[in-house]
């Protein structure tokens, strides 16, 4: 069934069929939110927080723009408040690394490792930034937004967007560069993997 | 050295000309900063890129539909939180404009002896009324009394009995709507 469907079985109150929608567009949805807080607890809140709202407001949601789009807004605006809430830094249990006993379905417990600790390396430098340049710059390079779109998203004016884009990349250029990002990602490429 | 405008051409990623690819190489050539912002620049950029989609742990929309049921009592309640905070700002507000209306005017005094007023007033209304229901029983024929009150328990009675009904009905409807979820 195409997405339309559902959709309109969805508006008109069906429940399996905005089941549907959510099987469909978790990915999506969890990934902002984990690029923007950060953390896997913090994000499946926030993230079935975001369906919650998009499940509660459907009647509100205009079919003239792509539901992905309308439920990213929903993401980025609700982990944008999350953010600007949390003004005490916490520490979540979630971001030491564990070293359990491994996982034998885990094919490349390295491999896992290496993604973990690149993963945790750009999101401190992300995490710098402030919420909603964070967001402009997660829904340009994680989703291939246009400014245009972010702009809607965001509820900012195009030449807003432009400019939390170049303040943001500025900004994480001179972060990486103070963190000796590109040596390091420059020495990951050429090193062997017994290293 | 000046740095613009080829900090802007290196960090707004908009496409270049010719000319205008030709001067920022030659200025990359000698200019070690805008060198620096550019490969830091591109180094953060690959990494974005070439991190991969975080998925959420299995399960994710079963826990969402289990989850619907608190999360639409958690409304309800909210919702009937809200309305009552809403009247008893409003009372308090009607309260308020009353007492600023109406109290420089009166003294405290004034208004106790009112309120005792109103009371006695209600009792003696209430008293009078009595004294009419039982001096009219008394002049009303016996068989109308036993007819009038037929009549009264029998309209009590279906209205109990309707009322029942629409519950049984409004309960079972809540029940179907229930299983089917």
């Amino acid at each position: 069934m195409a997405e339309r469907e559902w959709l309109q079985l969805a508006i008109n109150g069906d429940e399996e069929a905005f089941t549907q929608l959510v099987e469909t567009y978790q990915t999506p949805v969890y990934n902002l939110c984990f690029r923007m807080l950060g953390n896997e607890n913090s994000a499946e809140d926030a993230a079935q927080e975001t369906f919650w709202r998009a499940y509660r407001n459907l009647k509100r949601y205009d079919s003239q723009r792509p539901f992905i789009t309308w439920l990213l807004s929903i993401a980025a605006h609700y982990c944008i408040d999350q953010q600007r809430k949390k003004r005490l830094p916490l520490f979540e249990m979630d971001e030491f690394p564990d070293f359990d006993v491994a996982d034998p379905e885990i094919p490349n417990p390295e491999q896992e490792y290496k993604q973990g600790e690149e993963d945790s390396a750009l999101h401190s430098l992300v995490n710098k930034l402030n919420p909603q340049d964070r967001a402009a710059v997660i829904l340009k390079y994680w989703y291939d937004c246009s400014e245009e779109e972010i702009g809607q998203m965001l509820s900012l004016t195009i030449s807003a967007v432009k400019s939390r884009l170049h303040r943001s990349r500025r900004q994480l250029a001179e972060l990486a560069g103070s963190n000796d990002l590109v040596s390091t990602s420059v020495r990951r490429r050429h090193e062997t993997p017994a290293l | 050295m000046k740095h613009l405008p080829y900090e802007s051409w290196i960090l707004d990623e908009t496409p270049l000309n010719e000319d205008q690819q030709r001067d920022l190489d030659a200025h990359l050539l000698t200019c070690p900063v805008c060198c620096n912002l550019r490969d830091s620049w591109q180094a953060v950029r690959q990494q974005i890129e070439s991190a991969p989609q975080k998925q959420p742990s299995p399960g994710f929309s079963m826990r969402w539909k289990a989850s619907l049921k608190d999360r639409r009592e958690a409304d309800e309640v909210r919702q009937r939180r809200l309305v009552w905070i809403w009247i008893a700002s409003i009372a308090a507000a009607v309260l308020l404009s009353l007492a600023v209306i109406y109290l420089p005017r009166v003294s405290f005094i004034q208004v106790l002896i009112s309120i005792v007023e109103s009371l006695v007033g209600f009792t003696s209304g209430v008293s009078a009324l009595v004294k009419l229901v039982t001096g009219v029983l008394h002049t009303v024929p016996p068989y109308m009394l036993v007819l009038s009150s037929i009549a009264l328990s029998t309209l009590l009675s279906i209205t109990i009995f309707l009322w029942g009904i629409s519950i049984w009905r409004m309960s079972r409807k809540g029940v179907t709507h229930y299983e089917e979820n």
